[in-house]
């Protein structure tokens, strides 16, 4: 007799066959004492299993859970606070300190551009700063005075 | 609170738990935790580390609420966390026998069956014992069938198999643990 494989009786036991093995299978269980006592230790086996203790924790899982949950997220609240702390306020102070830099920087920058025009030399004047002017007519016209 | 919230399926309690509902997520920590601790507890014959780990499996659930898709049962993934937790541990504290489990060969037979023996609490008891020495892989696959009545589907899920794996490693577990039973059998007579 051709016994079947010991995990289709397996899975018998787990009602996992489809209708044409299961049919197959309980027709050789019938004429075959071996497997059928396979599929009865089995069965004892699943009853024995089911009937093992059921131990629980023996705590309120949930409000254990809910307290290492709420301690953690204060411990983040915690490291976030400690990282505006030892870094938010000084990088908050180079950044104004480059702020107020570039500001800065753009105003004189802009300044100087504009007095730029206004700014002539008069390479070729006759007259030495702060020197005397012999004929005030000459010393006018040389600085465009009317 | 927690009373209006025991009339919801899991989806809808994850559901809302993903929205930031604590009582949500209370509820399923409630529903759960008897069967995931009690799996933990046979998968490291520790009551300490099924305690710390089932918190630590609805820790990892809470933190991962947003990865969470209904496709997957919140049971299944919960067993998933819980089972992936233990074997770290268990290689961790090389507690873990890993055998070699041949899909492919046949089961040894086992002809010496636990019937002979006679008083139930004592057949318990050493059923529990086989159960113990049994190679982690073959005692989860167990638990999740004989204990917490997962489906093959649902098996598969938990420890990413395919049906067909699960079918046959079903069966040589059973194989095993009443191979282990055998001698037993045969002291008790």
């Amino acid at each position: 007799m051709n016994c079947p494989e010991y995990l289709d009786i397996s899975a018998h036991v787990d009602g996992m066959l489809d209708p044409a093995e299961r049919l197959r299978l309980d027709t050789h269980l019938r004429d075959c004492p071996h497997c059928r006592r396979r599929l009865e230790q089995l069965q004892l086996l699943r009853r024995d299993l089911r009937a093992l203790p059921m131990p629980t924790p023996g705590v309120d899982m949930a409000t254990l859970i809910g307290q290492r949950i709420g301690a953690d997220r204060r411990s983040r609240r915690r490291a976030e606070r400690r990282f505006w702390i030892s870094w938010g306020a000084p990088g908050l102070g180079v950044a104004a300190s480059l702020a107020i830099g570039i500001w800065l920087g753009a105003l004189l920058g802009v300044g100087a551009l504009g007095a730029a025009p206004g700014l002539t030399m008069h390479v070729f004047d006759p007259v030495p700063p702060g020197g005397l002017c012999a004929a005030t007519e000459l010393c006018r016209a040389s600085k465009g005075l009317q | 609170m927690m009373r209006t919230l025991a009339h919801l399926d899991d989806l809808e309690c994850a559901a809302r738990a993903r929205g930031g509902d604590g009582k949500a997520f209370a509820a399923l920590v409630t529903r759960h935790q008897g069967r995931i601790y009690r799996f933990l507890l046979r998968l490291l014959h520790s009551p300490d580390d099924a305690l710390e780990l089932t918190q630590d499996t609805f820790l990892h659930a809470y933190q991962g609420m947003a990865g969470w898709r209904p496709e997957a049962t919140f049971k299944t993934w919960l067993f998933r966390i819980a089972r992936n937790l233990a074997f770290d541990r268990l290689r961790r504290d090389k507690l873990v026998s890993f055998v070699e489990l041949d899909e492919g060969t046949d089961p040894p037979d086992p002809s010496a069956g636990p019937e002979a023996l006679a008083e139930t609490a004592e057949r318990l008891r050493l059923l529990e014992g086989a159960l113990q020495r049994l190679a982690a892989e073959h005692r989860e696959v167990l638990l999740l069938r004989e204990i917490e009545d997962l489906s093959y589907d649902e098996i598969a899920a938990v420890l990413n198999l395919n049906a067909g794996t699960v079918k046959s490693r079903i069966a040589r577990a059973r194989a095993a643990l009443l191979a282990q039973l055998s001698p037993m059998t045969e002291v008790a007579r």
